[in-house]
């Protein structure tokens, strides 16, 4: 089984990882975020991971944003804090506990062995961008 | 001769265990048939998950990811989240599984069959707590 190198952050208490191999950049978070921002020529959607369930009323602004690119996909993603990389195997992810199968942003959780810590959310970069685009009104929506 | 027929008194009944605490403002008791564990609360990922307000997050229990859940809300009663607790109970049924943290963990309370501890409600975690994903499965 292959192990891969992780990258683990968190955004207002969600702490997610996303494989090391596609991180690009941080740079400082824009206040608002906006939709999408450009960096040497190529275009980053921003998506929010707590976008699924919505960022709770109050949460305070992310810090950084972090561009990842896999394949064709390129995401922004906001952060409040890094937690450096960690190795793991990819085969050790669990799927989701039954109140969020079905919702493709992320790729598995991966359960520590003792209880003291907490799991992490794979994000799925793909399934990102996605479901950001489908929770976008289309743009004769968004105009009326 | 003829004996005289004792009553059967209620304390000859078989007793029952149950795990009694407080949650959402109210006194509760599980019987530890339905309880798979009580735990202290781990620490949470808080993922919420969408149209659910009563998830509170992912925490790890025992090798796995549990839903934490949030028992007032599920209750249709106050969020019981920030009452503070330092304990969760963990209930399953199949292979679903979920914790919900608890206000105040009283002990357990040994009464007999078909009673509940004084002063105590009760419901159906897999009615309560674990049922209702089944209906927005998508």
């Amino acid at each position: 089984m292959s192990t891969t190198r992780w990258l683990r952050f968190a955004v207002d208490g969600l702490e997610v990882m996303v494989a090391a191999a596609s991180f690009r950049r941080s740079l400082p978070a824009p206040a608002p975020l906006p939709e999408t921002i450009e960096i040497g020529g190529d275009r980053y959607p921003v998506v929010d991971p707590r976008g699924p369930g919505g960022a709770a009323a109050g949460s305070p602004m992310p810090q950084l944003l972090l561009l990842f690119a896999e394949g064709g996909a390129r995401v922004a993603v906001p952060a409040s804090d890094v937690g450096g990389t960690f190795t793991a195997d990819a085969g050790d992810l669990a799927p989701l506990p039954w109140p969020y199968r079905g919702d493709g942003w992320y790729a598995g959780v991966m359960v520590p062995a003792r209880s003291s810590e907490r799991p992490v959310l794979a994000l799925d970069l793909a399934g990102l961008l996605r479901g950001a685009a489908a929770a976008r009104p289309l743009p004769a929506e968004a105009t009326r | 001769m003829t004996l005289p027929r004792r009553s059967r008194r209620p304390s000859s009944a078989p007793l029952q265990t149950f795990v009694v605490f407080r949650a959402a403002g109210r006194r509760f008791a599980l019987s530890t048939g339905q309880v798979t564990a009580v735990a202290e609360v781990p620490p949470v990922n808080r993922l919420s998950a969408p149209g659910r307000p009563e998830v509170l997050g992912l925490v790890a229990h025992r090798g796995r990811a549990l839903p934490l859940v949030d028992l007032g809300r599920c209750l249709d009663g106050p969020a019981a989240a920030a009452a503070g607790g330092t304990h969760c109970i963990v209930v399953e049924h199949g292979e679903r599984r979920a914790a919900f943290p608890v206000a105040d963990l009283e002990g357990l309370a040994r009464v007999p069959g078909g009673a509940l501890p004084p002063g105590c409600e009760t419901f159906d975690p897999v009615q309560v707590v674990l049922a209702a994903g089944r209906e927005r499965t998508r």
